[in-house]
């Protein structure tokens, strides 16, 4: 359905000085620097997939969906959506794609959404049934009933949100990329959108790619995760090997009858780094470095010196996966 | 071309409906337009209660000149206005994406996004005004003359057009160029009245060939109302047949309209899509 190969896009910043002087001195100057937004990047997404495309900010995310969307032209590589090269044919490919900029509405700020609408559906020539069905649809799922009479600039973020996720959906498209489309929103409102992305991707088998710094829409909606830092691949996967590959530390928790403020790093022979230990009262919570200690061990010596009631054994949080993404820890 | 009419009638709609909610905004704007367009047209009539004719133009035959200028000028104004917004920010902040990802031409769609009803009251004073000096000049209009009229008025949209996508263009390079389409725009205030008042060489030329605004509306009327020997002056060389006029004209449209995709596409290209 999508395949990246070696996708590159480069940048050319022009070197600025600080100053009134540094500002003149900018205007003779030539010197500029090249800057990789995406960098030699390979993927390929099969139909019905819904991927989770994740970085920091500046990491190259919006990079390449507007490359794969047909916005912006690759320095090298090529990327092909459903067997076209959209930046070549634009158009073609922009009939079969959906976009959602969560930062920017598509609709028109004047119109009404019902007007709105009745535009694109002659932009993208449906057929007055498929609307009809497909506007029913998202009506209900989407719950546009509401505001679907009033001016867009008079709407709340949220209902801008979900009336700009019908728009892209009204041509039933066989790709659809969001670029944060739960960014500032409430609670309430990111789970519809995230029911909505699953259902649309149940009902149509739509691929779905989207950009996110929500813990939470990675972790309900996508059932694949490519992680990309400064341009590159770093991770491409399932959850579950996310979770394996970068989260280094696992925690145990022991519900202990006395407390004893043992050493433990010592008692383990460990540096503090790989073992972090917090004892109050009746618990005791160890974090540790998942490659330097074995769960076996750990638990053996506790029992040894505690009087222990209960274990329990935590699985990495996403939050800490992704904390460790995103403070480059990783990159090496 | 039967899709493109679909939805320009679908955005029409729309714009009708908008215009009926912001009718005092529109209000303003056809008045101001109205008043900056009296005025001028007073300064004319100021002129001429002095003097008979300048550089051989009788009054009337100015008021052809402005009229018709403004006939092309209200026109663009109406349908072409939305073009300003790529030079004027929709680069700069990026929201210039959104056309890329809809299936239609980008052009078209920008332009189908806003019909300028300000324009209309330039449109139809400038059309009163060159009808009127029509009739004072007792102008007839052969068949021949009618059709010529209509290139004329096509290939002038088409120039203006060209002008301004150029202009629009320079953006994808310097991220915003709404001053450089103002100026560039404000010259043809030059060819609303005939080139042959001005003694400057440079600027006749320059408003034929560089910057042909005067293609728009000085040689169409030149056409009725002057022979060859003093069009050929402005020129800059001489010619024998009226139809070369309309050759010229065509010649030049095409040039400007090749060049003005050539850029836009070159543009496109470089476009980098700030913005998040």
């Amino acid at each position: 359905m999508i395949t990246v190969e070696n996708l590159t896009r480069e940048f050319k910043t022009y070197k600025k000085y600080e100053g009134f002087k540094g500002a003149i001195k900018s205007l003779f100057s030539n010197e500029y620097t090249i800057k990789k937004a995406v960098d030699s990047v390979n993927f390929t997404i099969n139909q019905g997939e819904i991927v989770g495309y994740i970085g920091v900010n500046g990491a190259g995310k919006s990079t390449t969906i507007k490359m794969m969307t047909g916005i912006l032209v690759p320095t090298s590589g090529k990327c092909q959506v459903n067997g076209i090269v959209p930046y070549e044919h634009r158009q073609e490919n922009a009939k079969n794609i959906g976009v959602v900029f969560g930062q920017r509405t598509q609709l028109w700020w004047d119109l009404p959404l019902s007007e709105s609408f009745g535009i694109l559906k002659q932009i993208y020539e449906i057929p007055q049934e498929k609307f009809n069905e497909n506007l029913a649809y998202l009506k209900e799922l989407l719950g546009l009933d509401e505001f679907f009479t009033t001016p867009v600039r008079n709407l709340s973020l949220g209902q801008k949100m979900r009336a700009d996720f019908a728009a892209s959906m009204l041509h039933e498209p066989k790709v659809l990329f969001l670029d944060e489309p739960t960014i500032g929103l409430d609670i309430v409102v990111k789970e519809k959108i995230r029911k909505a992305i699953k259902d649309i991707n149940k009902k149509n088998k739509t691929t779905i790619i989207l950009t996110t710094h929500d813990l939470d829409d990675i972790e309900e909606v996508c059932n694949r995760i490519i992680v990309i830092d400064g341009g590159k691949k770093i991770f491409d996967g399932g959850i579950k090997d996310l979770k394996k590959n970068f989260a280094k530390y696992r925690s145990i928790k022991f519900d202990i009858r006395h407390n004893k403020y043992e050493n433990i790093n010592k008692l383990l022979e460990v540096e503090e780094a790989d073992l972090i230990v917090k004892e109050e009262e009746n618990e005791l919570e160890l974090k540790f470095h998942k490659d330097k200690l074995k769960i076996a061990d750990i638990i053996s010596k506790i029992v040894n010196i505690y009087e222990v009631r209960d274990i329990t054994i935590e699985e990495p949080q996403m939050e800490d996966v992704v904390k460790e993404i995103y403070s480059g820890k990783i990159r090496n | 071309m039967k899709r493109f009419l679909l939805i320009y009638l679908a955005f029409f709609k729309q714009q009708l409906k908008c215009l009926m909610e912001y009718k005092i905004d529109f209000l303003m704007g056809t008045i101001a337009l109205g008043i900056q367009q009296i005025s001028t047209f007073l300064i004319l009539l100021a002129v001429f209660t002095q003097i008979n004719a300048i550089a051989s133009y009788s009054f009337n035959e100015i008021l052809l000149f402005y009229g018709y200028s403004q006939i092309v000028r209200g026109i663009d104004h109406i349908y072409n206005d939305n073009i300003w917004s790529v030079g004027w920010g929709k680069i700069q902040d990026g929201s210039f994406s959104l056309y890329l990802t809809r299936p239609i031409n980008i052009v078209s769609h920008i332009i189908m996004e806003k019909i300028q009803f300000d324009g209309i009251g330039e449109f139809l004073l400038g059309l009163i005004i060159f009808i009127y000096a029509k009739l004072q000049l007792n102008l007839v209009f052969s068949l021949g003359d009618h059709l010529a009229f209509f290139i004329f008025l096509i290939t002038g949209l088409a120039i203006y057009f060209a002008i301004k996508l150029i202009c629009a263009s320079i953006a994808f390079w310097t991220v915003s160029s709404g001053e450089l389409m103002t100026v560039t725009y404000e010259i043809n205030s030059f060819s609303k009245y005939p080139l042959d008042i001005y003694k400057n060489v440079v600027l006749k030329s320059l408003l034929i060939y560089f910057l042909p605004f005067g293609v728009v509306s000085y040689i169409p009327m030149a056409y009725f109302l002057r022979d060859n020997q003093s069009i050929g002056k402005v020129l800059g060389f001489s010619y024998t047949s009226n139809n070369f006029l309309i050759m010229l004209t065509l010649i030049i449209t095409i040039i400007f309209t090749i060049i003005s995709q050539f850029i836009w596409k070159l543009g496109l290209k470089k476009y980098n899509a700030s913005g998040t």
